[in-house]
C-alpha cells in the first residue's frame, strides 16, 4: 500500500460517515408496534451528532430527546433494531445506514 | 421458484397446494396453516408488519431452506391487518421429492417466521387491547436449527 493511501482509523471513520449518500438528508428512523405507540410517531428523520456511532449510541441519544423516547427505550435490551432492513445488534455501526428501525421482539407467524 | 406474499386478503390453501404439487419431480407437499385462535375471549387480532423488511427477511430464510434441503418449491403467505378467530394468518408450504425434506423445511421456516420476520400481533379482548409478548418457547424452537460447526446439512 502506498504511504499516501494510509489512514488512521479515526479519519477513515470520518471519511465514511461523511461520504455516505443521503447524509445531508439525515437518518430515517422507523418505529413499530409499542415502540411506535410510546414515541407517538411512525417515522422521522434525525441528524444525530458525530459521536453517535452505533445503534446503542443512537438509542442513548434518542432517549435524551424526551420522555416519550425514554419510555420507549426504558429497557433497551428488549427493543430490537434493524439497519437497512436487516436485524442488527446494539454494537452495529451506523456508518452508511439509510434506514434504522426500532421494534419489540417479533410475534408473527 | 419460491413464492412470498404479504397481503390483507385471505388465501386458498388448496389452490396453493395444487400449484406446488404440479411437476413430475414432486412427491411430497407439506402445508402448514396458522389460524387466529379464539380462546381467552379474543375478539380480534391486528397484525402490524415492516413493509420491505418482512419480505426480505422471509426471502433470506427461504434461501437458507433451499440450501439445506432438496426442495422443489416453497410458498410463504403472511396476512396483515385485522383478523378474527378462525381466520387464516400464515401459510408455509414446501414441495420436495420426498417427505423428509418437505417436513423439515416447513418446520424450519415456521420457527424462523415466528422469531425473526418483522410482524407484531395486537390482541383485542372485551374492549381492551394489548401487544402479544414474544414467547421463549419460540426462540428455543428457532435455535434448534442453528448449525453446529462441521455439521452436514440434513
Amino acid at each position: 500500500m502506498l504511504e499516501s493511501q494510509k489512514h488512521d482509523p479515526e479519519k477513515l471513520q470520518t471519511f465514511r460517515t461523511r461520504s455516505c449518500p443521503g447524509d445531508e438528508a439525515g437518518m430515517k428512523i422507523l418505529y413499530f408496534a409499542w415502540v411506535r405507540e410510546r414515541i407517538g410517531k411512525t417515522e422521522e428523520t434525525v441528524e444525530p451528532p458525530a459521536d453517535v456511532r452505533t445503534v446503542g449510541d443512537l438509542v442513548a441519544w434518542l432517549s435524551g430527546r424526551g420522555e416519550e423516547y425514554a419510555y420507549a427505550f426504558e429497557n433497551p435490551r428488549v427493543v430490537r433494531a434493524a439497519i437497512d432492513r436487516a436485524h442488527v445488534k446494539p454494537d452495529a455501526p451506523l456508518a452508511g445506514a439509510r434506514e434504522v428501525a426500532f421494534f419489540p421482539p417479533m410475534t408473527g407467524g | 421458484m419460491a413464492t412470498i406474499r404479504l397481503q390483507r386478503e385471505d388465501f386458498d390453501v388448496a389452490a396453493e397446494q395444487r400449484r406446488l404439487a404440479q411437476g413430475a419431480v414432486v412427491g411430497a407437499v407439506v402445508t402448514f396453516t396458522g389460524i387466529c385462535r379464539g380462546d381467552g375471549g379474543l375478539v380480534a387480532m391486528t397484525l402490524e408488519h415492516y413493509p420491505g423488511m418482512a419480505e426480505e427477511e422471509i426471502a433470506r430464510h427461504v434461501a437458507e431452506a433451499e440450501a439445506r434441503w432438496a426442495l422443489r418449491g416453497v410458498t410463504v403467505i403472511h396476512r396483515h391487518g385485522r383478523l378474527v378467530p378462525g381466520d387464516n394468518i400464515v401459510l408455509v408450504a414446501t414441495a420436495a421429492a420426498h417427505r423428509g425434506d418437505a417436513f423439515a423445511a416447513a418446520e424450519f421456516l415456521m420457527d424462523y417466521l415466528k422469531t425473526s420476520a418483522p410482524f407484531w400481533k395486537r390482541e383485542e379482548r372485551a374492549g381492551a387491547a394489548a401487544w402479544v409478548e414474544a414467547r421463549r418457547e419460540d426462540d428455543a424452537a428457532a435455535a434448534r436449527w442453528t448449525k453446529r460447526p462441521g455439521e452436514a446439512a440434513e
